[in-house]
Order: C-alpha cells, then sequence, then structure tokens
C-alpha cells in the first residue's frame, strides 16, 4: 500500500515529526507582490537537501475568485514573487514552505522517535509547511465606505469601527458621494487620508495593541522612511499616500506562469 | 478600469440588495418590514418595466441607476452577432469559443477581458449596457434576461416579480449577495461561456493528449457538472485551481463516459485529498490523471 503520510515541520509547530528543526516566515505583501524570508533553524538536514537540489523554498499562491493558483520555487530562502495582476482578484492566499522536487531521504537520526527508519519522501510532497497569509491590500483593511443617508449632502464622517477582529474606519459618505466613490479615486483618497488623520486617537492602533494590521502599516511607512502616527512629524496625507498613491503603480514584472 | 474600484463594486453589490427580497430583513419590525418591501418592490417594478420596454429603455435604466458615463462603457467586448434569447440563453459551443477566443486577442491590451475583471459581475453587467444599447440583445429582451420556467410558475405576482428580477440580475453577471462568488462563473450565460473557453485552453495546454475542442465539449456538456467544477475551486477545494490539476480533472472528464456533478465531485476531492501532502504541481501526469479518474470511476460504480 501507497504511503500517504511523511514527516512534515510546520510553522506552527502541530507536528512532532522533528527534533529540533523550526521554520519560521516573513512575508512583505505590496503592490502585486510577495517578498517572502523562509527562516530554518536547526534543520540542517532540510537545508542540504535543498542545497543538493531535492527541495526548493516555495511559495503557494491561490485566488479563489479568479480560480488561479501557482506556486514558486527557489533555491534561496529569501526571494520574490510577482503574480499577474490581470489574473488575480483583490485577495490572494499565500501559503509557503518547503517542497521535494525530486525523491529524497530524510535522515531517521534528525526526526523524532516517531520516524525509526529513514523515510524515502516521495517528489512533490511538502517537507515543510508556513501558515496561511493573505494579500488584501493594507488601505482596504483599513477602510469601509459606508452609504449614510443621514449626512447631509457633499458631506463625509470617519468613525473608527471597533467590531471586528482587527481595527478599521468607516468613511460615511452622503448618498450622492457614495454614488460617485466607486469611479473617482481622488474622492477614495479623500477618506483614505480621513481614515489616517483618525490614527493617533485609536487606542486599537497602539504600538502594544497586538494589531497585526496596526504593524503591517508601521513597517509600510518605515519602509517609506514616514513617521507613524505615534512619531514625531506625523503627516496623515504623506502617510496615507505612502501606503496607496493618488495614481497607482505598474506591477512590474510577472515571476508566475499566467 | 476604474469602473471596478472596491468601492465601485460595493455600490453595486449595494444596488442589487437593495433590489431582493432577503429573507433575514424579516428581523425587522413588521411595519419597518412592510416599508421596505414596497421600496424593494417598486424598484424591482422600475427594472421590468424598463426591460419590457426594450433594450433602449434597459440600458438607459441602468446607465442611470449605476451612474454609468459614456468612457466607461469604451473598450468594452463586443458579442460576435446578435443573438437570440435562446442562443444567449444557452449558448451553442461554436459561440462559446467564438466569444472566448475573440476577446482574447483583442489588440489592446487594455481592452482584454482578463480573469480579474472576468470574475466581478459589475463588468458583465456594464457588457450588458453596451450589448443592449447596440441592439445585440434583440429587440425583445425580457425572455433572455427575465423569463424563464421559475417565473412561470410563480405564486403570484409579488413572487413573480422576485424571480424575474433575481433571473436579471444573476444573467446580467450574477448575484453574489445570494450565490456567492461562483455566481459570476455559473449564472451568466456569456460570463461563463468566457471562462469555460479558457478553462479548455489551460487544460489542452497542461494536459497530454487533450485538444482545446474535446476540452470545451466536456466542459460544455452538463451544467451541473460546470458548476460543480467552479463551486469547488471558488469555496471548498481551492487546490483544484492549479492548472495541471484542473487540467487533468477536465482531461478525465472528456475521456471518460458521462459524468454528473457526483463524479466531478469525487474527482476534485481525491486531488484535494493527495493535495494536503504534496504538491500536485511535481505529481507526474499519469498519477494524476489516474487519479482523478479512479475516484470518479468509483463513484459511478457504487
Amino acid at each position: 500500500m501507497r504511503q500517504s503520510h511523511f514527516p512534515v515541520l510546520r510553522e506552527d509547530g502541530a507536528t512532532m515529526d522533528w527534533k529540533r528543526a523550526h521554520y519560521r516566515v516573513e512575508i512583505e505583501v505590496r503592490h502585486g507582490e510577495a517578498r517572502v524570508r523562509h527562516r530554518l533553524r536547526d534543520a540542517a538536514e532540510i537545508e542540504d537537501l535543498i542545497a543538493a537540489g531535492g527541495a526548493r523554498f516555495a511559495l503557494e499562491m491561490r485566488c479563489p475568485t479568479t480560480q488561479f493558483a501557482r506556486i514558486g520555487l527557489d533555491a534561496g530562502p529569501s526571494f520574490r514573487v510577482v503574480w499577474p495582476s490581470d489574473e488575480v482578484g483583490d485577495e490572494v492566499f499565500l501559503l509557503p514552505g518547503v517542497v521535494a522536487v525530486e525523491d529524497v531521504t530524510l535522515p531517521a537520526a534528525a526526526l523524532s522517535d516517531l520516524w525509526s527508519d529513514s523515510p524515502r519522501v516521495p517528489k512533490g510532497w511538502w517537507l515543510v509547511r508556513g501558515d496561511v497569509r493573505t494579500s488584501k491590500p493594507l488601505a482596504a483593511s483599513l477602510i469601509d465606505y459606508r452609504r449614510d443617508a443621514d449626512l447631509p449632502k457633499g458631506c463625509m464622517s470617519v468613525r473608527e469601527d471597533g467590531s471586528g477582529e482587527e481595527p478599521k474606519f468607516a468613511v460615511h459618505l452622503s448618498p450622492d458621494v457614495f454614488d460617485r466613490v466607486g469611479a473617482d479615486r481622488d474622492l477614495q483618497m479623500a477618506g483614505l487620508v480621513a481614515a489616517f488623520a483618525m490614527l493617533p486617537t485609536s487606542d486599537r492602533f497602539r504600538e502594544d495593541s497586538g494589531s497585526r494590521l496596526a504593524a503591517a502599516l508601521r513597517d509600510r511607512l518605515a519602509d517609506d522612511s514616514v513617521p507613524a502616527w505615534d512619531e514625531d512629524g506625523w503627516d496623515p496625507a504623506r502617510a496615507a499616500t505612502a501606503v496607496e498613491r493618488f495614481h497607482a503603480a505598474s506591477d512590474g514584472s510577472v515571476e508566475v506562469e499566467a | 478600469m476604474k469602473l471596478l474600484t472596491p468601492a465601485r463594486a460595493e455600490a453595486f453589490g449595494a444596488w442589487q440588495v437593495d433590489l431582493i427580497w432577503m429573507k433575514r430583513q424579516t428581523r425587522t419590525g413588521r411595519r419597518e418590514l412592510e416599508g421596505k418591501r414596497t421600496a424593494v418592490h417598486s424598484r424591482q417594478l422600475e427594472l421590468r418595466d424598463a426591460v419590457t420596454e426594450g433594450p433602449a429603455a434597459t440600458a438607459r435604466c441602468l446607465r442611470r441607476v449605476l451612474a454609468l458615463e459614456n468612457e466607461e462603457l469604451a473598450g468594452l467586448p463586443a458579442l460576435p452577432r446578435r443573438l437570440t434569447s435562446g442562443e444567449y440563453l444557452k449558448p451553442p459551443l461554436e459561440l462559446e469559443a467564438e466569444i472566448g477566443d475573440a476577446w482574447r486577442g483583442r489588440p489592446n491590451p487594455a481592452d482584454r477581458v482578463t480573469p480579474r475583471n472576468a470574475a466581478r459581475p459589475l463588468f458583465w453587467l456594464v457588457c450588458h449596457v453596451g450589448w443592449l444599447e447596440q441592439g445585440l440583445l434583440g429587440d425583445d429582451v425580457y425572455p433572455a434576461l427575465m423569463g424563464g420556467e421559475a417565473v412561470a410558475g410563480a405564486r403570484d405576482d409579488r413572487d413573480r416579480l422576485e424571480k424575474e428580477t433575481r433571473n436579471f440580475l444573476r444573467r446580467t453577471g450574477g448575484l453574489p449577495a445570494v450565490r456567492g462568488n461562483v455566481s459570476v462563473l455559473s449564472d451568466c450565460p456569456i460570463s461563463r461561456a468566457w471562462w469555460r473557453r479558457r478553462f479548455a485552453r489551460s487544460a489542452a495546454r497542461h494536459a497530454e493528449a487533450l485538444d482545446v475542442e474535446a476540452a470545451h465539449r466536456s466542459l460544455h456538456r452538463s451544467q451541473s457538472v460546470w458548476e460543480e467544477l467552479v463551486r469547488l475551486g471558488v469555496w471548498r477545494l481551492t487546490v483544484i485551481n492549479h492548472p495541471r490539476t484542473r487540467a487533468a480533472l477536465i482531461a478525465a472528464l472528456a475521456g471518460g463516459f458521462d459524468w454528473r456533478s457526483q463524479e466531478m465531485a469525487a474527482a476534485a476531492r481525491a486531488a484535494a485529498r493527495e493535495a494536503i501532502g504534496r504538491s500536485l504541481d511535481q505529481v507526474p501526469w499519469a498519477e494524476l490523471y489516474g487519479l482523478v479518474e479512479a475516484s470518479a470511476a468509483q463513484v459511478r460504480a457504487a
């Protein structure tokens, strides 16, 4: 009977197949690309397999709304994956790990006692798996536009929306403005700038809040050397336009097959 | 395309939801409920009046409610010719091929239909506005856009209006509020045609010994099998969207007996089960094909 289970090293530590090995991965998503940094620790056996060409670092991308799925492989732990912007929707799910690209043998000495022999792992098996990430743009995670019939014509108002797991701002628009916001990027940007102006007032965006969105936003601003909302020189308009430009930037080259 | 910004899509979704009577609205108090229902009813009547009047009135109505501007309709794909309501509702294989191929090879990249656009109901609705204005859906658009068996069997006028409205929204691009993201892939006949041809081309590229026409024919044969394939790809088993995996499913569909949705579901589940531990991109073709084919055959034999 064909074997259906082989050792796997998981980022969340959910399996106990390996004695000492650990895996962490950092994925930064921006402008239709992901920069991935895989980190293996005490996992010389896996690193050796990769160096010998038997395995590859991997990042799998899936966008269910456009029925898109691809995998990017690389011999190095840090690489960039650009997906074809026309082929995916607003949200891409990212699944990192290490894949065997040849039949390989894992040394039993590095594995837990669950494995008495050195298993021969067929080509294609995931040797390492990370947690799933999502590529939803920061701006879309930060704000929602809402039609507000109580607002006078031509008006906008921004309120923090504390209903979700992650902090968010609701940009309320009078019906006449709401009907135009979809086609008018300047109006969208006005909403975004207004939401950014609220950041210093929110407890949920404090450095110790534990919010992943807040941390991602802070990282993004740091990348562009733009002060965050609790730093000197805070400028909500500059920060908003660091995250989302008035004119969308082009996506660059395509590295996964369209 | 600036038309397809998230905020625009949100406004469009709100317009769709305002047009249909959702059962969950019954949580509201009775008086408020009746007021809401009356408002929905009057919006539905307005839409039906426009559709009954003809293509120009329908297009005018949509332009107004969506605040569409001329520039937003420029560069949208045209239908290859004027369609009868029968052709629109169930495009023959040749017409589907024509739609899928013509829109792919448009000289201006900005004018090409892309998966990103084609997965959005609003894109197809705007296309419909253009086709209505060009007279490509005929002079009497009611049978194509609103009519059908469900409408004929309606309990009363209110029920009939609801069914007509839902038919309209589904056929012109999909109704995600009710049917989720699968609606655009399965409910709008023209979108469905485009996606089927795309899947067929991709399957022929990634499968061994499968041509585009055979792949397309197999996808065109059964609406329920098509719906199962895209439903699983959107909701449950997203791993089947890998081109080789989907090609294996389509090749097995094309190569075997007449699959029902059960066979498609079993084959897709078998692939997804395998993908829990393996990257199917690395699995040899014969093994991948054998896996999905055997699972479908097992269901058939049971």
